[in-house]
C-alpha cells in the first residue's frame, strides 16, 4: 500500500502541490483526474522518487519512501511511461528485461533468472508471441503492453501509469484497460492518469480529482462523478447520460447557443 | 494599384544605386597606376628589376623594408642599419644575435603570399624609400611586385636570388642602397662557397656521391624531399636527397612531406640531418626505431644548427649559403677544403655583424659535426 | 537475428581482427619476406640462427608491430567511445570529440609544440590537456539546469570553440616554417612514428578505460530509454552516465594523445555494427571493438603503403567514413 500525507512541492516559487494526502491499496485502481497543469506528473514524479525537495511524507508499506535507494524503490513502484518513439530499436524481449536491472545480481547483466522473470511477465500480459518483433514495429497497443510487461518483470506491485491509453486506437485502449483490470484483481495497485472521465466510470476503483494542486473530490466514480465536478474541473456545460442498470455514464456538452449566449 | 506603382518605383531606384555601387567600385579597383611620386629636388633614375619592371628610383636611399622573411634576412646581411621595420617579429633566437635597434623595429608584415599580414598604417609611418623583394622566381611575381607599388605607392623592386646568384644579387643590392664596399664582401664569401661546391662536385666520383636524409619537426619524420626549395642545399653541394617524389608530392612548403620508419629503412640514408627539435638525443637508443638505421650505427647523423636561422632552411634564404659549407665539411670532410670552424666564425661575423667566440662555436657544432672533428 | 546469431558473428569479427593483424604482418614498405617474418617471430620462443637482418628484425618490432597495435587501439578506443556517446547522450549523431576530449589535445599539442617540447612531451602535453578540458565540460554540465544530458552537450560545444579558438591563436603566433606545420600536421591525424611508447601508454589506458564499459553495457541500454524511465528502473542514472562517460572520454584522450584527430571512426563503425547485430548494447559494445579495431587497421595499411609518403590517417577516414556513412542512413528502411 502506497500512503500520501500532506504533499506539497513548490518549482522555485510556484507551488504546484498544496497539500495532497491520499491512499492507494492493492487490489485496486486508482484514477487521477485533473486539467493541464492541475499538478499530476508533479505528484507522479514525486511518488517515483523523481523529485526530492517536496514536503510532507510518502511510504510504502509503512517505509519511508525518500530513504530508499533507487534499486530499492524500483521494487516496489514502477513507472509506465507512454509508449513513444525511442532513440534506439531494441526488440521486446530486451525492453523487457530491462526492468529487471534492479534485480539483476552483480555489475554484469540479467542471467537466466532475470530472463525467467521477462518471459513471465510477458505471458502474463499474454505477448509472448512478440517476444523477438522489433519494438518499434509493433502497434501502439502492443508497445503500451510491452512496458506494463517491462514493470512486471521488475517486480514492482504498484504501477503508476501516465495517461496509458492517450496515444492508443480505441480498440487498444479497450485492450490495455482490461489488461490492467485483470493485474487488480491479482492484487496489484495502479495508479493512473487519465483524461477520459467516461472510462473511469467503467474501469476504476476510485478517482481522485486534483485541481489547483490539492485533491478536490475522491471516492467511487459512481459517487463523485457528476455534472458539478465536470465544470469544475474541466470548465465546461454537461449533461449526464446514465444507462438504465448505472454500468454506463457519459457526458454531453449542453447545447452551442447557450454557451455563445454565456460568451457575449 | 497604388501598391505596384510604388513597387515599380522602388524596384527602379534599387537598380540606379547598384549600378552607382557597381561603378564606383570597378573605379577604385581598376584605378591606380604603378607612378610613383617624389617630392621636388629629389635626384631618381630608371631602374629595371629581375621581372623586367621599369621602376623609378632615388639615386640615395636611406631607409629599406623588406617584402617578407626570405628578404629580410639578405638586408640585414647587407644594411640593418638602414632596415625600418621588419616583415616578422624577431624569434628569441633572433634577439640574441642582433641589436636592440633592429630587435625594436616595428613589425609589418609579409606583403604577399598565403600569410599576408601587412600593416599598412605601420608602413607609412616608417617613410621607407623602397620595398626590396630578394628571392626565387615567384609565378606571378611581377604582378605581385606591381600590386605592392600599386598599393603602397612605395618604388617596390625585386631582385633573383639563389644558391647560385647570390654574388649577383649581392651587387645589384649593394648598388642601389649605396653599399657597395660591404656587398662585395658578401659576394665574396657567396662566390667562394660556389666555387668550394664546383670543385667537390668535380671531384665526385659516382659512388661517392652522399644520400642523405632532411628531415625536420619533433619526429624527425617530415622530410624535405629533392626539388624542394628547403633541401636546395643537398643538391648544391652534389648530394643526393634521399627521398624523391613525383613533381607533384613535393611539398614546396616548410614542414616537408611526412614519411614513415619502413621507408627510412628501405631507403637506409647514408647521412641523416635533422632539426633542434628533433630526435637526436634519443636515435641511438636501442629500443629506438631509429637504431638499427645505417647512418645512425655509424654515428652519421647530425643536428642542424639553427641560430639565429636554420643553416639548411625555414625559410630557405642566404642561411643556406653557410648551410652548404657546413654540408660539404660533414658530408665530404677529405674533398672539403676550409676549416669548417673558421668558416663558421666568418659567416657570423660578415652576414649576422656578431663576433662568435671560438667557445660559442664549439657550442654551436657540438652535435654537428660528429666524428670528423 | 537471433541472439546466438549474433554471438557468432562477433566471434568472427574478432577473428576478423586476428587475420587483420596477421596480414598486415606482411604489409610494408621495407622488405622482410613471410619467411624471414616467420623466423623472426619464432626466434622470440625458440633458438634459432639468424637468416635475416638485424635491421630486419628491429624494424618489425620497433617499426610494424607498434604501428599494427596502435592502429588497433586507437580504433578500439575510438569506436567505443562513439557507441557508448551515442547511448549515454541518447543520440544517433554522438561521436567522441563531443566532450572537447580531441580538441583539448588538439590544444595541448600546440603549445607543446609551441614550446619545442620533444615527441613525447607532445603527447603527455595532449593528454593532460584532453583530460582538463574534460573535467572542464563536466563541472559546467553538471551545473546547468534541467536535462543534464544536453547541459553535458552544450557544454562540450562551448569548451571545444574554446579550444580551437586557442590552438588558432597558437597557430597564428607560431613560427610559420617550423612549428606550424608540424602543428598541422598534428591536427591532421596521423600514425607515422609511433613507438612503443606510445603503444604501452595508450594500450594501458585504453584496456583500462574499457573493461568498465564492457561491464556495465547493460545498463547502458536502460539509459537509452530516457533518464526518468532508467531511473524508476532502478538504475543509478547518475553514477552509471558518469562512469562510463569519464572511461569512454579517457579512452578518447588516450587515443587522441597519440595519434591526433581522426575523425569519423566513432560514428561510422558503430552504426554499421548496429545495422548488423542491433541496437542491444550487450552486443553492440563488443562488436563495435572488434570493427573498431579493424577498420583502423585496415585504413592503416592503405595509409602506410599506397604511396612513399604517408597520407594523414585522418583525411582517410573521413573519405572512407563519410560516404560510407551515407550509404548506411541511406539504404533500407531502418531509421537511424
Amino acid at each position: 500500500m502506497i500512503s500520501v500525507s500532506d504533499l506539497r512541492y513548490a518549482y522555485g516559487t510556484h507551488e504546484v502541490l498544496k497539500g495532497i494526502s491520499f491512499d492507494a491499496r492493492p487490489g485496486e485502481l486508482l484514477c487521477i483526474l485533473g486539467h493541464n497543469g492541475a499538478g499530476k506528473s508533479t505528484l507522479f514524479k514525486c511518488m517515483l522518487g523523481l523529485l526530492r525537495g517536496y514536503s510532507g511524507s510518502i511510504t510504502v508499506d509503512g517505509i519511508d519512501f525518500s530513504r530508499l535507494k533507487p534499486k530499492e524503490k524500483a521494487l516496489y513502484v514502477a513507472y509506465i511511461p507512454q509508449a513513444s518513439k525511442p532513440t534506439f530499436a531494441y526488440n521486446v524481449m530486451d525492453m523487457v528485461i530491462m526492468g529487471t536491472m534492479s534485480v539483476a545480481g552483480g555489475i554484469s547483466g540479467p542471467g537466466e533468472k532475470e530472463k525467467r522473470l521477462a518471459l513471465d511477465a510477458l505471458s502474463k500480459m499474454g505477448i509472448m508471441h512478440l517476444k523477438d518483433r522489433d519494438y518499434t514495429k509493433i502497434s501502439g497497443g502492443e508497445q503500451q503492453m510491452v512496458l506494463i510487461a517491462r514493470a512486471l518483470a521488475q517486480g514492482a506491485k504498484i504501477l503508476i501509469m501516465d495517461e496509458p491509453t492517450s496515444s492508443l486506437d480505441y480498440g487498444n485502449q479497450m485492450r490495455v484497460q482490461k489488461q490492467l483490470r485483470k493485474l487488480v484483481s491479482e492484487g496489484y495497485t495502479i495508479i493512473q492518469s487519465t483524461h477520459n472521465p467516461e472510462q473511469t466510470y467503467v474501469f476504476a476503483d476510485r478517482i481522485l480529482c486534483i485541481r489547483d494542486g490539492i485533491i478536490y473530490r475522491q471516492g467511487k466514480p459512481q459517487d463523485v462523478m457528476d455534472e458539478k465536478l465536470i465544470k469544475d474541473m474541466y470548465g465546461i456545460d454537461v449533461e449526464m447520460v446514465e444507462s438504465a442498470d448505472k454500468r454506463v455514464r457519459f457526458f454531453e456538452l449542453k447545447e452551442y447557443e447557450d454557451n455563445e449566449e454565456n460568451k457575449e | 494599384m497604388k501598391k505596384t506603382k510604388n513597387k515599380t518605383k522602388n524596384k527602379r531606384i534599387a537598380a540606379i544605386l547598384a549600378t552607382i555601387l557597381l561603378l564606383t567600385t570597378v573605379c577604385f579597383t581598376g584605378c591606380g597606376s604603378t607612378e610613383l611620386s617624389y617630392p621636388e629636388g629629389v635626384e631618381t633614375y630608371t631602374y629595371t628589376d629581375d621581372y623586367g619592371r621599369e621602376v623609378e628610383l632615388r639615386k640615395d636611399i636611406s631607409k629599406i623594408v623588406a617584402s617578407g622573411p626570405n628578404a629580410q634576412m639578405i638586408l640585414v646581411t647587407l644594411a640593418p642599419e638602414m632596415m625600418v621595420g621588419l616583415a616578422e617579429a624577431p624569434s628569441m633566437a633572433i634577439a640574441e644575435f642582433f641589436p636592440d635597434y633592429y630587435i625594436d623595429l616595428p613589425t609589418l608584415g609579409q606583403f604577399y603570399g598565403k600569410k599576408m599580414s601587412l600593416n599598412l598604417e605601420n608602413l607609412m609611418n616608417t617613410d621607407t624609400e623602397i620595398i626590396i623583394d630578394v628571392g626565387e622566381i615567384q609565378e606571378k611575381g611581377n604582378e605581385d611586385m606591381d600590386n605592392i607599388q600599386k598599393q603602397t605607392g612605395i618604388a617596390t623592386i625585386y631582385v633573383k636570388a639563389d644558391l647560385d646568384t647570390y654574388p649577383e644579387a649581392y651587387r645589384k643590392l649593394g648598388k642601389i642602397i649605396g653599399k657597395e664596399e660591404e656587398a662585395e664582401k658578401l659576394a665574396q664569401y657567396c662566390e667562394d662557397t660556389i666555387g668550394m661546391a664546383e670543385k667537390i662536385k668535380g671531384e665526385l666520383s659516382e659512388d661517392e656521391v652522399r644520400n642523405i636524409l632532411f628531415g625536420v619537426s619533433s619526429t624527425g619524420l617530415n622530410c624535405n624531399v629533392e626539388g624542394s626549395v628547403q633541401a636546395a642545399v643537398i643538391d648544391f653541394i652534389g648530394a643526393k636527397n634521399a627521398i624523391q617524389l613525383d613533381e607533384e608530392e613535393v611539398n614546396g612548403r616548410d614542414g616537408g612531406n611526412p614519411v614513415d620508419f619502413e621507408m627510412l629503412y628501405k631507403i637506409d640514408p647514408e647521412m641523416i640531418i635533422m632539426a633542434e627539435d628533433g630526435p637526436y638525443d634519443t636515435v641511438a637508443e636501442p629500443d629506438s626505431a631509429w637504431s638499427e638505421l645505417d647512418a645512425i650505427k655509424d654515428g652519421r647523423y647530425y643536428e642542424i644548427p639553427c641560430r639565429p636561422y636554420s643553416w639548411m632552411s625555414a625559410p630557405p634564404s642566404v642561411n643556406q649559403v653557410l648551410g652548404a659549407r657546413w654540408l660539404m665539411a660533414v658530408a665530404y670532410p677529405e674533398l672539403y677544403e676550409g676549416d669548417i670552424y673558421n668558416d663558421v666564425k666568418e659567416y657570423y661575423k660578415l652576414f649576422w655583424h656578431y663576433d662568435l667566440s671560438d667557445k660559442e662555436c664549439e657550442k654551436m657544432l657540438a652535435h654537428s659535426v660528429g666524428k670528423i672533428h | 537475428m537471433t541472439d546466438a546469431r549474433k554471438r557468432t558473428t562477433i566471434i568472427i569479427m574478432s577473428l576478423m581482427v586476428l587475420a587483420g593483424i596477421v596480414i598486415s604482418f606482411f604489409l610494408g614498405q621495407f622488405s622482410i619476406t613471410p619467411k624471414e617474418l616467420g623466423g623472426i617471430i619464432i626466434s622470440q620462443f625458440a633458438d634459432i640462427k639468424p637468416f635475416w637482418t638485424s635491421q630486419q628484425e628491429h624494424v618489425f618490432w620497433t617499426v610494424r608491430m607498434p604501428r599494427i597495435l596502435i592502429a588497433c587501439i586507437v580504433g578500439i578506443a575510438l569506436s567505443t567511445a562513439g557507441c557508448v556517446y551515442q547511448g549515454v547522450f541518447e543520440n544517433p549523431m554522438a561521436a567522441p570529440d563531443f566532450l572537447g576530449a580531441s580538441s583539448g589535445a588538439g590544444l595541448g599539442a600546440a603549445l607543446a609544440i609551441l614550446a619545442g617540447m620533444n615527441e613525447w612531451m607532445i603527447t603527455v602535453m595532449a593528454f593532460v590537456f584532453s583530460l582538463a578540458t574534460i573535467w572542464l565540460v563536466y563541472i559546467i554540465g553538471n551545473r546547468t539546469r534541467g536535462n543534464k544530458t544536453v547541459g553535458l552537450v552544450l557544454a562540450g560545444l562551448m569548451v571545444s570553440a574554446l579550444a580551437q579558438a586557442g590552438t588558432s591563436f597558437i597557430k597564428l603566433v607560431a613560427d610559420q616554417t617550423n612549428e606550424l606545420p608540424e602543428i598541422t600536421y598534428w591536427l591532421m591525424g596521423s600514425l607515422t612514428g609511433t613507438t612503443q611508447r606510445d603503444v604501452v601508454f595508450s594500450g594501458a589506458i585504453i584496456v583500462v578505460g574499457i573493461i568498465p564499459l564492457l561491464i556495465l553495457r547493460w545498463k547502458i541500454n536502460v539509459l537509452t530509454i530516457g533518464e526518468d524511465e532508467a531511473s524508476t528502473i532502478g538504475i543509478n542514472v547518475a553514477r552509471v552516465r558518469f562512469i562510463s562517460l569519464i572511461c569512454a572520454t579517457l579512452v578518447t584522450a588516450a587515443a587522441v594523445s597519440v595519434s591526433g584527430m581522426i575523425g569519423w571512426v566513432g560514428l561510422v563503425v558503430p552504426h554499421f555494427c548496429r545495422k548488423i547485430v542491433g541496437n542491444n548494447m550487450k552486443f553492440l559494445l563488443p562488436a563495435s571493438v572488434f570493427m573498431g579495431a579493424f577498420f583502423l587497421l585496415m585504413v592503416d595499411n592503405i595509409s602506410r603503403n599506397l604511396f612513399a609518403v604517408e597520407i594523414p590517417i585522418g583525411i582517410l577516414t573521413a573519405i572512407i567514413g563519410a560516404p560510407f556513412f551515407i550509404y548506411l542512413i541511406t539504404k533500407g528502411g531502418e531509421s537511424v
